[in-house]
């Protein structure tokens, strides 16, 4: 029985892992201009080779290159990076109520945004303030909540004090801005994909990357940083700073996904729960499979916005619209939130 | 926070009844209500507003609070801006125009902030007769008229010509200004009537195929546009719902800014270039709208749109501008900056204001001849 359910799991897991690549391949193919299914092939072969099909609509290629491609390549990079964000920081702070936001990155890119909305013009793109602003924070957690090894309750509420911070300066921005301004940070901040580029894609796909490969290699510390402190060390393992190098590492994918897209709620929070319903707490599965899950949900949520309806709903309310009843019927099956 | 307008365009020019249109503005108006006329008895007047609330105005307004931007440039218009004793945050900080049509009003004390919230123990020094909101900001008369017992009216255009004209003719009786406000109405009237004269009768698929990009955003457009069917332009949006109820405005994705393919983009121009976030050149490098034969031809343009409702006088001018842009042909020779000035001397009584305009807002293109 067990080999039958290990082999189940395995197959799972090969699924979920295979999943973005066919979810990425059907997402290029959904928009509202309505390409079909033929024409995004020649599309695709007049882009390798223009003169072998020169009667495709310029338009295509456009959609194709400029517009699909960017935006679902950027879905799955912010999904799988706000998921292992999420997943490292609940084991690393051994609570399942953490979220990737909890040391103030939102807050924090969401003051920079402004502030640079406000003050700079369209001389300076928002996302990098938003970027500065969202380190800016979690250095401020981290220097405020001082270097024992044992505080991390006060780090958990030093974030919430220094999240609270962030969200005042952002109040008192947002009531000085003009409200042309205010209406640009607004569609911000409600986290949107509408505009992907490749040049959102040039500032954070690298640094979710390099953020994303030091999660992955450390994975296996997330299991022994899970344990108590002196369990760790009789283990051998250098506790703080393996502790520094994952925030370190969630930070940076966080606030560059952050920066890019706004805020997107809840996908830190319940993809790494689906995974260890699913799989177990073992972080060398939850953080490839969170990785996996977090960039399919993001794609799915996409999708619908852009074949639904006419107009765009901001992504954030999707993640949780699919993400939350997948989450709830789980949890219903396993009856376990927490291994 | 803004307030978008509402269009109520059920009849094309060819005057056939558009069904899905009407449908449209059903559900956008369906937490509005069509403004009634005054009743005057000998308490004062009474008043229904566009949230349906009936309200009794002292037979004599003397002294005015307009939180609602669109009311305040009218009572400037019927010469009674002297009664005002203090705006909102909008006409008081950030309406280039109002600092050019009333200078004296930017020392008004601002009574409401951009998250809807008021002074009340301001208001009460104040001491208004009536205070005007405006409808979207749903709780805010209810709030003022129930704490501080002034008579509040939540008044609007809805971004409609007659929803215009009905708000001009009523402020005219409130302020005691009714001859002045039939002045304007039969002027406004004639204008537009002018305008289509010009163009003449026009066939659906002929008229351009227009996008606009409003309110700070590339993928936020009106999904009613009255100027541009005044101007024999065609609005691609106009088959789509509006993305929040009350509303003209939703948002779209770029994807299908292409499938449309329009032949002129319209941006939003009516505040200080610095202060664009969208701008007709960052459109025209916009590697993603290449196909676009408004970018192949350069056919992208500022046009002025509007924040917190219209200027009545900035409407007139904009419609004249969309047809000339429109229909060159048909305009030719026409001297919009004298257009222009005129018209708002008409309506505010002031010399070349349109030129002084065209020059804060970077809007020259619009007078080259």
């Amino acid at each position: 029985m067990s080999g039958q359910k290990n082999s189940r799991a395995r197959g799972l897991a090969i699924f979920l892992l295979v999943l973005p690549l066919f979810l990425f391949l059907i997402s290029l193919g959904i928009g509202s201009y309505g390409i079909s299914p033929r024409g995004l092939f020649t599309a695709v072969l007049s882009v390798i080779s223009p003169d072998s099909h020169p009667g495709v609509p310029a338009a295509y290629r456009d959609i194709l290159l400029r517009i699909r491609l960017p935006r679902v390549l950027l879905a799955m990079a912010v999904g799988a990076a706000l998921s292992v964000s999420g997943a490292s920081l609940q084991a690393l702070f051994k609570n399942p109520l953490v979220n990737e936001y909890i040391l103030g990155i939102s807050s924090g890119a969401a003051f920079g945004a402004a502030l640079s909305l406000v003050f700079l013009g369209r001389a300076f793109p928002p996302q990098v303030a938003g970027f500065i602003f969202a380190v800016v924070a979690v250095g401020a957690v981290l220097l405020i909540s001082g270097k024992g090894e044992s505080h991390f309750i006060s780090l958990l509420l030093t974030g919430i004090i220094v999240t609270a911070f962030f969200s005042a300066l952002l109040s008192l921005v947002e009531f000085f801005a003009s409200p042309y301004v205010l209406q640009a940070l607004f569609f911000w901040l409600m986290g949107s994909l509408s505009l992907a580029s490749w040049m959102d894609l040039y500032i954070s796909l690298p640094l979710i990357a390099v953020g994303l490969v030091i999660l992955y290699l450390l994975r296996w510390r997330l299991n022994v940083l899970s344990m108590s402190d002196e369990e760790a060390r009789s283990l051998g393992v250098n506790v703080l700073r393996e502790k520094i190098l994952v925030i370190a590492a969630t930070t940076l994918i966080t606030a560059a996904a952050t920066a890019i897209v706004g805020i997107i709620g809840w996908l830190g929070f319940i993809v790494p729960h689906l995974v260890r319903m699913m799989f177990g707490a073992d972080n060398r599965r939850v953080v490839p499979l969170s990785a996996a899950l977090g960039a399919s949900l993001m794609m799915i949520a996409d999708d619908i916005i852009r074949g639904v309806s006419s107009f765009e709903i901001p992504i954030g309310i999707f993640t949780s619209l699919v993400g939350i009843p997948i989450f709830l019927v789980l949890l219903k099956k396993t009856r376990k939130v927490w291994l | 926070m803004y307030n978008e307008c509402f269009g109520n365009g059920v009849k094309n020019l060819s005057g056939s009844v558009d069904i899905p249109k009407l449908l449209k503005i059903f559900i956008a108006v369906s937490p509005f209500f069509l403004l009634a006329g005054v009743l005057t008895s000998s308490q004062g007047q009474t008043i229904k507003d566009r949230l349906h609330r009936t309200v009794v105005v002292p037979s004599r307004v003397e002294r005015i609070l307009s939180l609602q931007p669109e009311i305040t440039r009218i009572l400037v218009a019927l010469g009674v801006a002297d009664r005002l004793v203090g705006l909102d945050y909008f006409v008081g900080r950030d309406d280039h125009l109002f600092k050019i049509l009333f200078p004296g009003g930017t020392g008004l004390p601002v009574v409401s902030m951009p998250d809807e919230s008021v002074n009340k123990e301001l208001i009460l020094r104040l001491d208004p007769d009536i205070v005007f909101t405006s409808p979207t900001e749903l709780q805010v008369a209810d709030s003022i008229q129930r704490s501080l017992g002034i008579p509040v009216a939540a008044l609007a255009s809805m971004g409609s010509y007659d929803g215009l004209l009905e708000e001009i003719d009523l402020i005219g009786v409130l302020t005691g200004r009714p001859e002045r406000a039939s002045e304007l109405r039969q002027y406004f009237q004639e204008k537009i009537r002018s305008i289509t004269e010009s163009i003449g009768p026009i066939a659906f698929e002929t008229r351009p195929k227009t996008y606009l990009a409003f309110w700070s955003s590339l993928v936020r457009t009106p999904v009613f546009y009255e100027p541009v069917q005044t101007a024999g332009g065609r609005n691609v949006a106009d088959n789509l719902l509006p993305a929040r109820l009350g509303t003209i405005g939703t948002v779209i994705t770029v994807e299908q800014i292409l499938k449309w393919d329009p032949e002129i983009i319209l941006i939003q121009g009516s505040f200080l270039p610095r202060e664009r976030q969208v701008t007709v050149e960052g459109v025209l490098q916009d590697r993603r709208l290449g196909s676009i034969r408004a970018i192949r031809q350069k056919r992208v343009h500022y046009t002025l749109g509007f924040w917190y409702w219209w200027d009545p006088a900035g409407v007139l001018v904009e419609a004249l501008y969309l047809a000339r842009l429109f229909h060159p042909e048909k305009f030719d020779g026409l001297d919009l900056e004298k257009e222009g000035n005129a018209i708002y001397e008409m309506f505010y009584l002031k010399k070349d204001i349109f030129s002084k305009l065209v020059k804060s807002l970077d809007l020259h293109e619009w007078t080259e001849k």
